[in-house]
């Protein structure tokens, strides 16, 4: 089994009771904001599963090197087998995960107007703007699971006084991509720059952080544990 | 064959394995010996590509083995700590060894599991060190991988797992045939199945031998002390004591017949050396050894 497959066999069971917590909470957070407010300002979905779906992917980029690299590379994958099906897992999760905040938060934003229940600052998702969401969201998400694999990665190399260098360089893609891609609750993008150059800045940082993280893991020892 | 040319391993300034080269032929079960610290653990883990090696090459049936996709997927090494996270279940674990190893015989690892009483519903947390090793076990075993390497995999197992193991590795291999490499410290015990012994001693390789070889290599000499004294003359003592009037030596030299007949006329008798003792004596006084030679 290649190891992207065996990757999301691992974490089907994680994925699933994830994303259903996610949606119970919203709608019991949404239905009470709604029936004691009669209206919701401000998309509910965008800030939970906006922000819960960047910070878990962030702690799958942990968990790819802490848990899963030696679990791997003790049955029979290479290191350089185990980064290619990580990427293919990860672009994959980040890109699904990233589908459904947008697709999420247009179907909120249906279901508010049906019920007559939008607030005036809400942010009315249209077809075309998912596209527009999707990218700023999707960049984004990379960002962060590519900055939790490389402070992982630099933890589990090297002690924890280098870890925590390479740990301010790891927050780079999460930083930029937060700062030039973000979205806020009201759905506008929080960034200061044009959006092609806001999306090359961040895609150039988490290609970077990618690159380090390739050259990190590339012939780490394989340890019992990180440090 | 396995070949390691040149190959050292360091820890910052701590050289753990040094300058060792090491012809393997493959198909033949190995112990590796060597005293705590002697570069075991070190020598494996460059030779399964766990570690690159500072310097010196692995090669495998001619193939350079560190990052080698073909040679890693024949390669199992299974540590004394094992290779998994403790908060999965032994049947997850199991589980994921069938995904990634090609030969993985899933109805072979359930008999294991039951031989060594495992359950496949409890965490890895939850065994305890020799149900841990158990498992190892069953990880090495059932992978039937080509180049197996099972480091200290009898760790708290009690005296029923351990032979069970030992059972089970000598019959599987007579089944299916590949190089098994042992790391013990229980001698005596594996002693029976190893068909090389290489020692290992502050990193370097102190001895690479047949099993059998090794078996008959030294004897243990009493009798009175002159007696002894004399006999032993002009050949490398490895170990000696005395009580009274009577000496015992270990000598690391194969008397022929001629030589028993004389030493006996002489009221000496002899003795066989195990391959622990010959272990016991040779890493104990390494240095000492090396410079009778």
């Amino acid at each position: 089994m290649s190891v992207h497959h065996a990757l999301f066999r691992i974490y089907r069971p994680i994925i699933i009771p994830f994303a259903a917590i996610l949606i119970t909470v919203d709608l019991v957070i949404s239905g009470l904001v709604v029936f004691g407010a009669g209206h919701l300002d401000f998309s509910m979905w965008l800030v939970l599963a906006g922000n819960a779906a960047k910070y878990w992917l962030l702690v799958v980029g942990i968990m790819l090197v802490v848990m899963q690299l030696r679990q791997f590379v003790a049955n029979g994958a290479t290191r350089h087998e185990f980064l290619t099906g990580a990427a293919i897992f990860g672009l994959i999760l980040t890109a699904a995960f990233s589908a459904v905040v947008v697709l999420g938060h247009g179907l909120e934003s249906v279901l508010l107007g049906a019920a007559d229940r939008r607030g005036g600052g809400y942010p009315v998702l249209s077809a075309t703007g998912m596209l527009s969401e999707f990218g700023q969201v999707f960049p984004e998400a990379v960002g962060y699971m590519t900055s939790g694999a490389l402070i992982a990665a630099g933890f589990y190399r090297w002690r924890p006084r280098i870890g925590l260098a390479v740990m301010l360089g790891g927050a780079i893609p999460a930083g930029v991509a937060d700062a030039l891609l973000g979205v806020d609750e009201f759905g506008d993008m929080t960034a200061l720059l044009p959006y092609a150059a806001a999306l090359a800045l961040s895609l150039a940082a988490t290609a970077l952080a990618a690159w380090a993280f390739h050259r990190v893991i590339s012939d780490v020892p394989i340890k019992r544990t990180a440090g | 064959m396995i070949e390691l040319h040149g190959l050292t391993v360091r820890y910052g300034s701590t050289v753990a394995v040094d300058d060792v080269h090491l012809d393997l032929p493959t198909g033949k079960i190995y112990g590796l010996l060597g005293r705590n610290g002697s570069g075991k653990t070190s020598l494996l883990s460059a030779l399964a590509s766990y570690r690159r090696p500072a310097s010196g090459t692995v090669r495998i049936d001619g193939a350079d083995a560190f990052e080698n996709p073909a040679v890693m997927r024949q390669t199992c090494f299974i540590r004394d700590t094992l290779d998994v996270n403790d908060s999965e279940r032994v049947r997850a674990v199991l589980c994921f060894a069938g995904w990634m190893r090609p030969g993985w015989d899933a109805g072979y690892a359930a008999r294991l599991t039951d031989l060594f009483e495992l359950d496949p519903r409890k965490r890895i947390s939850a065994l305890s060190r020799g149900q841990r090793s158990a498992l190892g076990a069953v990880l090495g075993l059932a992978a039937r991988a080509p180049l197996t390497i099972l480091d200290e995999t009898y760790l708290g197992m009690d005296a029923v797992a351990r032979s069970h193991f030992y059972r089970e590795l000598l019959a599987d291999y007579l089944a299916r045939p590949r190089t098994i490499i042992l790391s013990t410290h229980l001698i005596e015990e594996v002693a029976d199945i190893l068909e090389r012994v290489i020692i290992l001693d502050r990193g370097r390789v102190l001895l690479h031998e047949e099993a059998d070889e090794l078996r008959g290599r030294g004897v243990t000499v009493t009798g009175p002390a002159e007696a002894v004294g004399t006999f032993a003359g002009g050949h490398p003592v490895l170990g000696e004591r005395s009580l009274g009037g009577v000496r015992e030596v270990t000598l690391d030299w194969r008397p022929e017949p001629a030589d028993v007949a004389r030493g006996e006329a002489a009221g000496l008798t002899f003795g066989p050396v195990g391959i622990q003792d010959l272990f016991i004596h040779l890493t104990s006084a390494s240095q000492r050894l090396e410079a009778v030679r």
